[in-house]
């Protein structure tokens, strides 16, 4: 998980297109096969490619999957599943970018499977930092919640569903942050020996921030609460933000 | 001859399968795997092959009584068929009696059926009939059309050589039903482990032993040559800790190690007796098929191999064997029968490793209903031939979350959840700080970098496999 840009606004001809086919599933007696056929044949069609461009634009460079920022994206996901919710099928705000490994591990389940008090967490409409955070080793993990005395149930429902405690991932984003940790220090070095300004440091740390590697890891440590850790405490202190 | 593609309808847990082995430069030999979980069909799937290959005669003295042939059909359906395309090579592979010979390419089918009319006219024996198993055939304008029965079908075959080893490769103790196959002079003996769990692998041994006597005896050269190549073969590097073939008697094959401890084959352990009992009978096999003539040979650097094509079936051939020598044994085979093509089933990753371009298929687990049987893509295939094992544990073809114990995610649990609590600001209990402590330490262990240097089994495991694989120095 990660900050994403805010979902951007599509055209009203569009709109209006994708709720002309939501109307089509109301409409249908088999609701949820006809969001299934719908989306099937909406999600091969020209005309749908503006979904997919903003979705990948959302999800920024590398066009990593919202949820686990590991894998290469290819699929559209519907954040509420189509099958449960058939009418939700052909709306925008319910389109999420994912990759094959979280789209199979959350399958069509969607706790507790009804509309209001949802438990996922929603990347693109919630922060996702309240929620969690990423410890030394690079393991995602929930947030403590004093008020429960645990730890946040959605948070832990989230991590589950998706299994983004999956040992690919604990490594990799282990390796991003051992990664950024060196440039980090690196950099300070060279900002303490004059051989570069704080200018370039800025330009540096955006330059990192935009590598399609792990981006949950650099929006934590580089712009999200991980910021106040070293070296990145006096990493952006010197760069002067 | 090679298998260029299986079709498997209605076969037990297959409604459909369909897979192609041609190589992308449209060769056949190396090695192709079967992966999948327990029950996901990688037997029956090499049985089938199998089936194809040998035709129905054979098939039914492997597959034993008909009533429970009932099991080789897809749920209530009351056919149940396996077809393959067969390539075969004039040089190594001539079809009996005159009529023309097939283009590269012909069918072998064969179709388990319940013949009898559908319904329930012999009521109280419902369920009751017996399915058949028979060829599939092809007319054309009315004529029987089967090229296959002249060729590998026919019971004294001249060439299309094909061999098939359940998982338990035993060199000893068939029951004496099985030792009856085990005799017989057709393919049916290269098939029966794969069929029957109560067989050994113990007439190839014999083979050898009486080949040595006859040779006592009689001083033919050819017998020691015969005797020589297949010493060779077996000393060349294919059992570990430098095992090599010291001497065979009229009783016994002597193995001796490298601390000169000289043992008979069937003392030494599970792992090797079967690797040993696999490529002897192997061996024997394409004698009989091939004869002599042009059987041995050497490769570019010198090493022996059996030069003659075929196809080969082994059930998980990773049985008892140290994971060394797991990663080790598929180039072995490889290198030592480059003109076979292998299709094994395994459970390792450091097996699958070695297969060559597509040559990775899947079979989805039966509970898994929204997969079906495929190949490996292109890119999928690299970074399993490509990658450590253990990320090939994680990746599509064995989809394993994550490679520790339960034991250790459950540490790992605990972890997050206190040092979650600790970074809150909330405070800890006296317990919880020092299980805190503790937990930090083990976590240093199980997120140390794979790797890193530091690693202190690093050196003192080294490579257990260059015990196994190292060229012996002379």
């Amino acid at each position: 998980m990660r900050t994403l840009l805010a979902r951007p606004e599509l055209s009203a001809a569009f709109l209006r297109r994708l709720a002309a086919k939501a109307a089509l599933i109301e409409r249908d007696p088999d609701k949820k096969g006809a969001a299934a056929r719908i989306y099937a044949s909406s999600r091969q069609a020209q005309w749908f490619k503006p979904v997919t461009d903003a979705l990948k634009q959302m999800a920024g460079p590398g066009e990593r999957c919202m949820i686990c920022s590991g894998s290469e994206s290819s699929q559209v996901e519907h954040f509420r599943p189509k099958a449960a919710f058939p009418l939700m099928a052909m709306v925008w705000a319910n389109f999420l970018w994912i990759c094959g490994i979280c789209n199979q591990s959350k399958g069509d389940r969607f706790p507790p499977d009804t509309e209001d008090g949802e438990l996922l967490i929603d990347p693109t409409n919630e922060n996702v930092w309240d929620f969690f955070f990423v410890d030394q080793f690079g393991n995602l993990t929930e947030r403590w919640r004093p008020d429960l005395n645990d730890i946040d149930p959605r948070a832990h429902i989230t991590i589950t569903i998706f299994s983004l405690d999956r040992d690919a991932l604990q490594e990799s984003r282990q390796l991003r942050l051992e990664d950024l940790k060196e440039k980090a220090r690196d950099a300070i070095n060279l900002l303490a020996s004059g051989r570069i300004s704080a200018a370039d440091l800025r330009e540096r740390i955006s330059r990192w921030r935009l590598q399609p590697f792990q981006p949950d890891v650099t929006d934590y440590f580089l712009h999200g609460p991980g910021r106040l850790e070293e070296p990145f405490a006096e990493l952006l202190d010197r760069a002067g933000r | 001859m090679y298998v260029k593609s299986i079709t498997l309808d209605s076969i037990r847990g297959f409604k459909k399968l369909e897979f192609n082995f041609q190589r992308p430069d449209h060769s056949y030999a190396g090695w192709t795997v079967f992966l999948g979980g327990n029950a996901s069909g990688k037997s029956t799937l090499l049985r089938s092959i199998a089936l194809a290959v040998i035709g129905p005669d054979a098939g039914r003295l492997l597959l034993g009584n008909p009533e429970s042939w009932r099991g080789w059909m897809h749920a209530d359906d009351r056919r149940a068929e396996v077809k393959a395309t067969l390539t075969w090579d004039p040089h190594f592979d001539r079809f009996k009696t005159k009529g023309a010979s097939p283009g590269i390419f012909f069918d072998a089918g064969v179709r388990f059926a319940l013949e009898g009319k559908d319904g329930g006219d012999n009521g109280d024996r419902q369920g009751g009939e017996l399915p058949t198993l028979r060829a599939v055939e092809k007319r054309i304008a009315g004529t029987r059309v089967l090229t296959v029965i002249r060729g590998p079908w026919e019971p004294n075959a001249l060439g299309w050589f094909s061999a098939g080893y359940g998982p338990m490769r035993r060199l000893t103790g068939s029951s004496s039903e099985s030792l009856r196959f085990s005799l017989d002079q057709s393919c049916v003996s290269r098939f029966v482990t794969l069929f029957r769990e109560d067989a050994a692998l113990s007439e190839s041994e014999a083979w050898l032993k009486t080949n040595h006597s006859r040779w006592l005896e009689s001083q033919k050269p050819e017998l020691k040559e015969l005797l020589d190549r297949v010493t060779a073969l077996l000393s060349d590097n294919l059992l570990p800790q430098g095992m090599r073939i010291s001497k065979t008697t009229v009783d016994h094959v002597f193995v001796q190690d490298a601390r000169n401890v000289e043992l008979p084959m069937r003392d030494i352990s599970d792992g090797c007796r079967g690797i040993y009992a696999t490529v002897l009978d192997l061996v024997h096999g394409m004698f009989s098929v091939y004869g002599i003539e042009g059987l041995f040979g050497e490769d570019t650097s010198g090493r022996p191999i059996v030069n003659m094509p075929g196809v080969v079936l082994i059930d998980e051939i990773e049985a008892h064997l140290h994971p060394a020598w797991q990663r080790d044994i598929p180039e072995w085979f490889k290198l030592h029968f480059p003109k076979v093509q292998f299709f094994v089933t395994t459970h390792s990753p450091l097996v699958a490793q070695a297969a060559d371009p597509n040559g990775v298929f899947l079979l989805p687990s039966p509970a898994d209903l929204n997969s079906e049987p495929r190949p490996l893509e292109d890119d999928e295939i690299e970074r399993l031939r490509l990658g450590r094992a253990e990320k090939t544990l994680l990746g599509v073809a064995f989809g394993l979350k994550s490679v520790r114990s339960r034991w250790a995610n459950a540490q790992i649990g605990k972890y997050k959840r206190l040092n979650a609590k600790a970074k809150s600001g909330a405070s800890l209990s006296g317990d919880e700080a020092t299980e805190l402590k503790g937990l930090e330490k083990q976590m240093e262990i199980a997120f140390e970098p794979v790797l890193s240097d530091s690693t202190p089994l690093g050196s003192s495991l080294s490579d257990a496999a260059s015990v196994v694989s190292a060229p012996r120095a002379n």
